[in-house]
């Protein structure tokens, strides 16, 4: 049972997610939302999701720093982070290369491009 | 600064060799001249000289010559030669001058000869001896022996009037060839004596003039060196030359000094008012710059202040607008997959709404993107603007912009059903630039291409004409009236009926088009007629010649953003 962390402050943004992955869900696939940091992390610790949709900017540690606590810290390579991030800001990229991020979206995004995505990457079947 | 005075060939070397010069040339002039009329006068003199002695011993050879013959004639006669002989004999020893007496007879024989040993018996028979005999008068002749010349009286002798023979007398013509040697001596004498005494008289005036020549040049150059030390030292800005100086003479040095005094007055004047003038323009210089700098910092502050902004605003409002265009398309899928199916659109008022919905989610879908994509060239202008954008400069093909241009504008170029022409020039060189950005150029201005064209070609066309690359976008639309086309480059000038026609796009496509292109030492141009399509085109400087078009055109960007200098 595959399962993915939408981590977002802006409850607008978890809920455009959640309902774009509704479909997923029939799949099987479990969805959980985290509006913070530090608790984004310990929800990764503990359930261990296949991938995480991941805001940059957010209250506690922001999208940068749990990337690299889940990647390097705690050396969980196998959680695929999907970064959100806003287009113009160009030193995002080195910067979430530096700590391990798999890919990026940037918003504005089609809903239906994340479904794409999460379906590819995680070899789902609809 | 201490300049040394070297003068090459000052007023003293000139004097002195000019008039050296010339009195050296007088006196030569003036002996020679002496020379030659003493020469001449003390030749008139020796031949006045020679032409008497001459006469002497002429008249006295002929006295003698002619008394004897008629002596010894007599003495012939009477056949008594002794006495005669005698006679002969102590003449001879008497006159140092004569130097022989001989008698002969046609047959040569000699009755009486004075002969010394050093003269021979040759002298006894010549021509002169036969020719005399037919002679009534004495003849007289020249000639020289061994060393000594004679003058020759032949008298004839007659016995009892017939020819019997010749009586010569010789005389010595030493004493006047003496004469003429000592004479000689004592012009050359004088000669030398000439030449020395110009020698004398020459050197004395030289030194004369050197000494005369050295207290006038001394009073003239003196006061000129050092007028001159003084105009140094004004030329080194040091004007308290012009006090040392006293005017001594009233001459034309004296003039030249006055005026020199009067000069430095005047230049200290105006270098006075000029460092008073400097001052103040200095002041007003660091006045201005204290301004400039202050005005330049705020405007840099305000500068940093309007990106940071306008980048923050945009980040802003890609949250909402995300949002919004994420709901409308989940609304859109809900209505489409789970809505509509459940509906009872025969009824007309539902049918009604359930159109107006679906195309109003649409709008909003639309108006999102128009929303987004002016956001995003917001964004990218003010960075361009603001020179915060990282130029990845690198050779690059114009086949690969142009290929990859099209692919991601192919898309809706194919809902549009608009056919897209690629026409590229075989070989093209390639240009220097950020790739990406190239692509945002060519794909910015087939969108806007496509704008304008409801049916028809875009044709993408790329040439080398002289070292640049102009790549045109050629379109089959509505054109561009001549009078926009210098406005559609301009930030939100977009051309059209807005009435009519609704504004599609953000206006700043063409503008960024334009930066892009700028950047790059390269132009942007559009050629159209209305009715009949547009040509967007912009050309770029190739690889190899646009190195230095892109470092100069690095530069206005660079003094642009970077205030602080």
């Amino acid at each position: 049972m595959p399962k993915i962390l939408i981590v977002d402050d802006e409850p607008g943004m978890r809920l455009l997610l959640e309902q774009s992955l509704e479909e997923l869900e029939e799949g099987g696939v479990e969805l959980f939302t985290s509006s913070n940091g530090d608790e984004a992390v310990e929800f990764i610790r503990n359930e261990r999701p296949s991938l995480v949709l991941l805001d940059v900017m957010l209250p506690g540690k922001n999208g940068f720093e749990v990337c690299d606590e889940v990647k390097n810290k705690l050396g969980m390579k196998n959680v695929y982070v999907l970064m959100l991030t806003a287009k113009g800001q160009d030193f995002d990229k080195q910067r979430g290369l530096n700590v391990g991020v798999d890919s990026y979206m940037t918003k504005p995004f089609d809903p239906d491009d994340v479904v794409k995505k999460i379906v590819d990457v995680l070899r789902l079947e609809i | 600064m201490k300049k040394h005075i070297h003068i090459k060939r000052g007023i003293r070397w000139k004097l002195l060799s000019t008039l050296i010069g010339l009195i050296v040339g007088l006196l030569i002039i003036i002996t020679v001249i002496q020379i030659l009329v003493q020469k001449k006068f003390l030749e008139r003199d020796l031949d006045n000289r020679i032409t008497s002695i001459r006469t002497n011993i002429h008249t006295r050879g002929k006295t003698l010559s002619n008394y004897l013959a008629r002596l010894t004639e007599n003495a012939i006669e009477s056949f008594k030669l002794t006495h005669i002989t005698r006679m002969i004999k102590q003449l001879v020893a008497d006159d140092e001058d004569l130097k022989y007496i001989i008698l002969s007879d046609y047959s040569s024989r000699a009755y009486i000869h004075t002969l010394k040993p050093e003269l021979e018996q040759e002298i006894l028979s010549s021509d002169e001896d036969w020719f005399a005999v037919n002679q009534s008068n004495a003849i007289i002749h020249e000639f020289e022996r061994d060393g000594i010349s004679f003058l020759e009286f032949v008298v004839p002798i007659n016995k009892s009037a017939n020819p019997w023979g010749v009586l010569r007398l010789g005389y010595s013509l030493n004493m006047l060839n003496k004469e003429i040697a000592d004479s000689r001596e004592e012009i050359m004498f004088e000669t030398r004596h000439i030449v020395v005494w110009s020698i004398v008289i020459s050197t004395i005036f030289i030194w004369i003039a050197v000494a005369t020549i050295f207290m006038i040049s001394t009073r003239i150059s003196s006061p000129l060196v050092n007028l001159t030390k003084s105009v140094w030292k004004l030329s080194d800005g040091d004007f308290s030359a012009m006090d040392t100086i006293k005017i001594k003479s009233s001459d034309e040095i004296g003039m030249l000094g006055n005026a020199f005094i009067e000069m430095s007055r005047n230049l200290r004047e105006s270098h006075r008012k000029l460092e008073k003038y400097s001052r103040i323009l200095e002041e007003k210089v660091e006045d201005r710059t204290l301004r400039l700098k202050v005005a330049n910092t705020a405007l840099k502050e305000k500068d940093n202040m309007k990106t940071e902004f306008l980048s923050t605003v945009s980040h802003e409002l890609r949250t909402p607008l995300a949002l919004v265009m994420g709901f409308a398309k989940i609304i859109k899928k809900r209505l489409d997959d789970v809505i509509l199916p459940h509906t009872n659109i025969n009824e007309n008022k539902v049918r009604n709404a359930t159109q107006q919905v679906k195309d109003n989610i649409n709008i909003i879908m639309l108006e999102g993107k128009r929303l987004a994509d002016l956001v995003n060239d917001l964004l990218d202008i003010s960075k361009i603007e603001a020179g915060e954008v990282e130029w990845k400069m690198e050779p690059i093909q114009v086949s690969d912009i142009i290929d990859r241009a099209a692919i991601i504008s192919s898309n809706y170029l194919q809902e549009k059903k608009i056919d897209l022409i690629k026409d590229l020039e075989d070989d093209l060189p390639s240009i220097i630039g950020d790739s990406d950005r190239m692509i945002q150029v060519v794909i910015n201005l087939i969108s806007n291409a496509m704008k304008f064209t409801k049916k028809g070609s875009i044709t993408l066309r790329a040439r080398n004409l002289n070292n640049e690359i102009v790549i045109s976008i050629i379109d089959t639309g509505i054109g561009i009236a001549v009078q926009n086309q210098k406005k559609i480059f301009e930030k939100f000038k977009q051309v059209g009926d807005t009435i009519t026609d609704k504004p599609q796009g953000t206006g700043l496509g063409l503008s960024i088009c334009k930066q892009i292109v700028e950047h790059h030492g390269g132009r942007i141009w559009v050629e159209s007629e209305w009715g009949k399509g547009s040509t967007f085109s912009f050309a770029l400087p190739c690889n190899g010649a646009s190195n230095d078009i892109i470092e100069k055109n690095e530069e206005p960007i660079v003094t642009e953003t970077g205030v602080e200098s």
